[in-house]
C-alpha cells in the first residue's frame, strides 16, 4: 500500500471520527406558553349538556376502561349526543355523583343501586344477559394454603373485600351469615374483585369475597390467577349488576337511551361492543331480581 | 476536510517525485500517518463505542420511563385525575436529571400534564410530533440537545407520552472527550515531529560526518579521523569506514611501490638484454685476441720465460672471459620457455658456473651432493636455470660472507628434490608466509622482490613444488622437487 493512500484513509477515518449525530431538528425552546394560552376556556367550544356515563369499577380500572371504551362513541352515535364517560375509583363516588345529578346513567353493583333505590337517586334502566342469565352469585373464595375449608374457618383471617358499597364484595359477607364470625379489623380493601382474586391467589390476603361472574371469566380466561385459589362458599342468586339511570333524567331521553342499549344486539357493531363487555345483551329490568338485595342491606346502611 | 485530504495528497505527491528525500521528512511523514492513523482509530471507536452506548443505554432508560408512565398514568388518566398524573410526572422528572421534560396527551391530543416549571412550556413541544420514532431536537441559542421519544397509552385509546431526555451532558461529554483526543493527536503529533526531526538529526548528523570525511579523505596524502561516539551500529559504520580508509590509503601505497618496482624491473630487463648484447659484442674481440693469442703461442721462442708466463696467462683470462659470455649468451638464448629433455644434474652446474663469481668474492663454501646419474626431467631450460640461480643468489645474500652453502639433488619414487640450504641470518617465522608474494624483499633496494615469486611460478608451471624453511639466526633450506620426465608436464 502505497504511503499517501495510508494517509487518505487516516484522514478519512480521523474526520469520519469526528462527525456528529446527524439528523437534529432545530426548535426555540424560548418561545413559552401557558397552559391556559394553549385550552383556552372562552366558552366558544362548551358542548350542550353531553350525557354522562359513570362508569364504577367493578374490575380494574384499565380492564373497565377497555371493556366500555367502544361504548362512549356507539352511544354518542346512536344518540346524536356527546357522551362522557366518568370512570370512578369506587361506588361511593358514583353514588355521590348520581346524588349531586352530576351523571345521568350508571354501570353500578347492585349493592350500591339498592342504596340508591332506597334514597331515590337511581332507577333501573336495562340489565345486562351474562350466560343467558340476569342473575349472579358472591364467592367467598380463600387461599388453599390458608386452611380455610367452609366459612366458619374464616374467623380471625385476613379478607380482602372489593368496595365497602358492594354486594358480593362486602355486604355479602359482613351482613350475610359470617357477620358474627367477622371484625372490621381482618378486613382489607382492594379496589376492584380482580385484585382480590390476585390477592387469594399470592397469599397476601387468606380470603375474599368476589363477583362470581368476575371470578368465572378470570377462571376460563386465566387459570393461572386461580390456581391457589378454592371457592369456599357461593351465595344465593343475586340481581346482575345493573344500568341506572337518575330519576330525574325526562323520559324521553330515558327511553331513547333505553332503546338503544336494548338494540345494541340487534346490530352487528352493537353485538360486537356488548361481546367485549363481556354481556349477550340488555333487558328491560326486572325489579324482582333485586328483591333479595334489598332484604339484605340493613335498614341502618347509609351510603 | 477536503482541503486537508488535499493537502495531504500534494504533499504526497510532492515527496514522491522528488529523487531525494531528506530523512527527517520521511521520519516526519511516518510519525504523521501513524498518529494520524491511531488518533483516528480512537476517535473512531470513541465516537462509535463509548458515545453511542450511551445514547443506546439513554434510549433503554427512556422505553422503560415510558412503560413506567403508561403503567402507572392509565389509571389517574381513566379517572381523570389530572393532579395525579401531574404530581407523578413530575416526582419522576425530579428523580432523574437526564429527564428533560415528560408530556402526556388525552386521546384527543389535548395536553393534560407536563413538567415545566411555573407553568411556562415550550410551544415548540405542545404538538404531539406526526412520527412516533425517536426524534433528535435541538435548541442551537439554548445549547441544549434533547432525544425525544414516543408511547401511547393503551394504544392512544387514553393518551399518548413524550419523554424528552436531556442529551446536552452526552454531547458535551462527547464533545468534551473528542476535543481531548484531538489535543492528544495534535500533542503526539507535535511531539513527534520534534521528535523525529530530532531523531533524524542524531542519525544524519554520524552519516553527514562520516560523508564530510570520505570527502577529505585523499589516498597517501590525508587520512581524516572519524570520531563517532554513539555507541550503536553508526559508531560501527564510522569504524569501517576509518578501516576501510585506512586500506585503501595501504593499498595505495602499495601501488605505488609496485610501480616503482616493476620501473625497475623494466630497467633490469633492460640491462638484461644490454648485456646479452654487449656479451654477444665482446664475443669477437675476444675470438679475435684468442687467435692472436693462440699464433704468438704457437711460436714460443720469440718469449722469454717471463713473457710467457704473462702470454700463458692473458690466454687463461681470456678463456674465462669467454666462458663468461658464452654462458651468458647460452642463457639469454634460453630466454622463451620451450620444453625439452633436460639432466637436471646439469641444469644444477650451469647455474653454479654462473653464480661461481659470487661464491668466491664472498669466500662461500659450497657443498654440492650430486650423484653421478642422469636426474631427466622435462621443463625449459633458462627457467630452471633461473631458479637455482635465484635460490643461490638468496643463499648467498643470506651467507654474506664466509659462510656455507650445501646443495644436494636425490630422489624418491616419482620426483627429485632439489636442497639448498645455507647457514645465514634466516628469515623471521612471520615473514616465511610472505617470502612468495610478487614484490616482498627484505633485501631494500638491493632486491625486486621478484626473484621468489618468479620461481615459484616456474615451479608451478613444472608441476613441482617450491618451499622454504628457515630458523632465524640457523640458516634457510629451499626444497625444490620435480616430477620425473614420465610424468606429465
Amino acid at each position: 500500500m502505497k504511503p499517501f493512500t495510508i494517509v487518505l484513509l487516516s484522514a478519512i477515518l480521523f474526520f469520519s471520527g469526528c462527525q456528529e449525530e446527524e439528523g437534529y431538528q432545530e426548535i426555540d425552546l424560548n418561545q413559552r406558553a401557558t397552559y391556559e394560552d394553549l385550552h383556552p376556556t372562552d366558552g366558544s367550544k362548551v358542548e350542550d349538556s353531553p350525557l354522562v356515563l359513570a362508569i364504577a369499577s367493578i374490575v380494574s380500572a384499565k380492564e373497565s376502561f377497555s371493556a366500555y371504551a367502544d361504548l362512549i362513541p356507539y352511544l354518542e352515535k346512536k344518540l346524536h349526543r356527546l357522551v362522557h364517560p366518568v370512570y370512578t375509583k369506587n361506588y361511593r363516588e358514583v353514588y355521590d355523583l348520581l346524588e349531586h345529578r352530576k351523571v345521568d346513567i350508571a354501570f353500578v353493583c347492585c349493592g350500591l343501586y339498592a342504596l340508591g333505590k332506597r334514597n331515590d337517586i337511581m332507577e333501573l334502566l336495562a340489565i345486562p344477559v351474562v350466560n343467558g342469565d340476569t342473575k349472579y352469585q358472591a364467592y367467598i373464595i380463600a387461599s388453599k394454603t390458608s386452611g380455610i375449608e367452609s366459612i366458619n374457618d374464616l374467623e380471625g383471617k385476613t379478607i380482602a373485600l372489593t368496595d365497602e358499597l358492594s354486594l358480593s364484595g362486602c355486604f355479602y359477607l359482613l351482613y350475610g351469615k359470617t357477620r358474627n364470625l367477622i371484625s372490621r379489623d381482618q378486613v382489607v380493601f382492594s379496589g376492584s374483585h380482580d385484585a382480590s382474586i390476585q390477592l387469594v391467589n399470592r397469599g397476601i390476603v387468606d380470603a375474599a369475597s368476589v363477583d362470581g361472574l368476575i371470578y368465572e371469566e378470570i377462571a376460563a380466561r386465566r387459570p393461572q390467577s386461580v390456581q391457589n385459589v378454592r371457592i369456599v362458599e357461593k351465595s344465593p342468586p343475586f340481581g346482575i349488576p345493573p344500568v341506572v339511570i337518575h330519576p330525574r333524567v325526562p323520559p324521553t331521553q330515558r327511553e331513547r337511551i333505553q332503546t338503544v342499549l336494548l338494540q345494541m344486539n340487534e346490530d352487528p357493531e352493537g353485538l360486537s361492543i356488548l361481546q367485549r363487555m363481556g354481556i349477550e345483551k340488555f333487558e328491560l329490568p326486572n325489579e324482582e331480581n333485586y328483591r333479595t338485595v334489598f332484604s339484605f342491606i340493613p335498614d341502618s346502611l347509609t351510603p | 476536510m477536503k482541503k486537508i485530504i488535499e493537502l495531504f495528497f500534494r504533499l504526497f505527491q510532492i515527496l514522491l517525485r522528488r529523487d531525494f528525500v531528506p530523512l527527517h521528512t520521511k521520519l516526519v511523514a511516518a510519525i504523521l500517518f501513524v498518529v494520524l492513523l491511531f488518533g483516528s482509530i480512537n476517535l473512531y471507536i470513541t465516537n462509535t463505542y463509548v458515545i453511542k452506548t450511551t445514547r443506546e443505554e439513554m434510549n433503554r432508560k427512556g422505553q422503560l420511563v415510558l412503560r413506567i408512565l403508561q403503567e402507572e398514568l392509565a389509571n389517574d388518566i381513566i379517572f381523570q385525575d389530572f393532579a395525579a398524573v401531574n404530581f407523578f410526572i413530575n416526582e419522576l422528572k425530579n428523580s432523574d436529571p437526564d429527564i428533560f421534560y415528560i408530556l402526556v396527551f388525552d386521546a384527543s391530543k389535548k395536553l393534560i400534564g407536563h413538567t415545566f416549571e411555573t407553568n411556562q412550556i415550550p410551544v415548540a413541544l405542545t404538538q404531539l410530533p406526526e412520527t412516533s420514532k425517536m426524534q433528535l431536537l435541538k435548541d442551537p441559542q439554548a445549547g441544549i440537545y434533547i432525544r425525544q421519544l414516543y408511547a401511547p397509552i393503551m394504544e392512544g385509546r387514553l393518551g399518548y407520552l413524550l419523554l424528552g431526555l436531556n442529551e446536552t451532558n452526552i454531547k458535551t461529554k462527547g464533545e468534551h472527550l473528542a476535543v481531548i483526543l484531538i489535543g492528544m493527536v495534535m500533542g503526539f503529533l507535535f511531539l513527534g515531529i520534534v521528535g523525529a526531526i530530532g531523531f533524524s538529526s542524531y542519525i544524519t548528523h554520524p552519516i553527514y560526518e562520516i560523508l564530510d570525511g570520505f570527502r577529505r579523505f585523499v589516498p597517501g596524502k590525508h587520512l581524516p579521523q572519524l570520531a563517532i561516539r554513539t555507541n550503536d551500529e553508526l559508531m560501527l559504520l564510522g569504524e569501517g569506514f576509518q578501516q576501510m580508509m585506512e586500506r585503501i590509503s595501504a593499498l595505495d601505497q602499495q601501488s605505488r611501490q609496485t610501480q616503482l618496482k616493476m620501473m625497475e624491473t623494466e630497467k633490469l630487463a633492460s640491462v638484461g638484454i644490454l648485456a646479452s648484447g654487449i656479451a654477444h659484442e665482446i664475443n669477437n674481440p675476444i675470438a679475435g685476441i684468442e687467435l692472436c693469442l693462440h699464433r704468438l703461442l704457437k711460436n714460443p721462442g720469440g718469449f722469454d720465460a717471463k713473457q710467457r708466463e704473462y702470454l700463458e696467462s692473458i690466454s687463461e683470462s681470456t678463456q674465462h672471459i669467454k666462458s663468461i659470455v658464452g654462458n651468458l649468451l647460452d642463457y639469454s638464448h634460453h630466454a622463451d620457455f620451450k620444453t625439452e629433455s633436460l639432466n637436471l644434474k646439469e641444469v644444477v652446474e650451469f647455474a653454479i658456473r654462473l653464480v661461481q663469481f659470487r661464491l668466491q668474492k664472498n669466500q662461500i663454501r659450497l657443498q654440492c651432493e650430486l650423484p653421478n646419474k642422469p636426474f631427466r626431467v622435462r621443463g625449459g631450460k633458462a627457467q630452471l636455470i633461473q631458479v637455482v640461480v635465484n635460490c643461490l643468489l638468496n643463499a648467498i645474500d643470506a651467507v654474506e660472507r664466509q659462510g656455507n652453502i650445501s646443495l644436494s639433488l636425490t630422489e624418491n619414487s616419482n620426483q627429485y628434490v632439489l636442497n639448498i640450504s645455507d647457514d645465514g641470518c634466516g628469515i623471521p617465522e612471520d615473514i616465511v608466509k610472505q617470502i612468495f608474494d610478487p614484490f616482498f624483499t627484505t633485501k631494500g633496494n638491493r632486491g625486486t622482490g621478484l626473484g621468489l615469486y618468479v620461481s615459484y611460478n616456474i615451479i608451478k608451471v613444472h608441476n613441482g613444488t617450491i618451499s622454504v624453511t628457515s630458523k632465524p639466526g640457523e640458516g634457510t633450506t629451499v626444497t625444490i622437487t620435480l616430477p620425473r620426465e614420465n610424468g606429465v608436464l
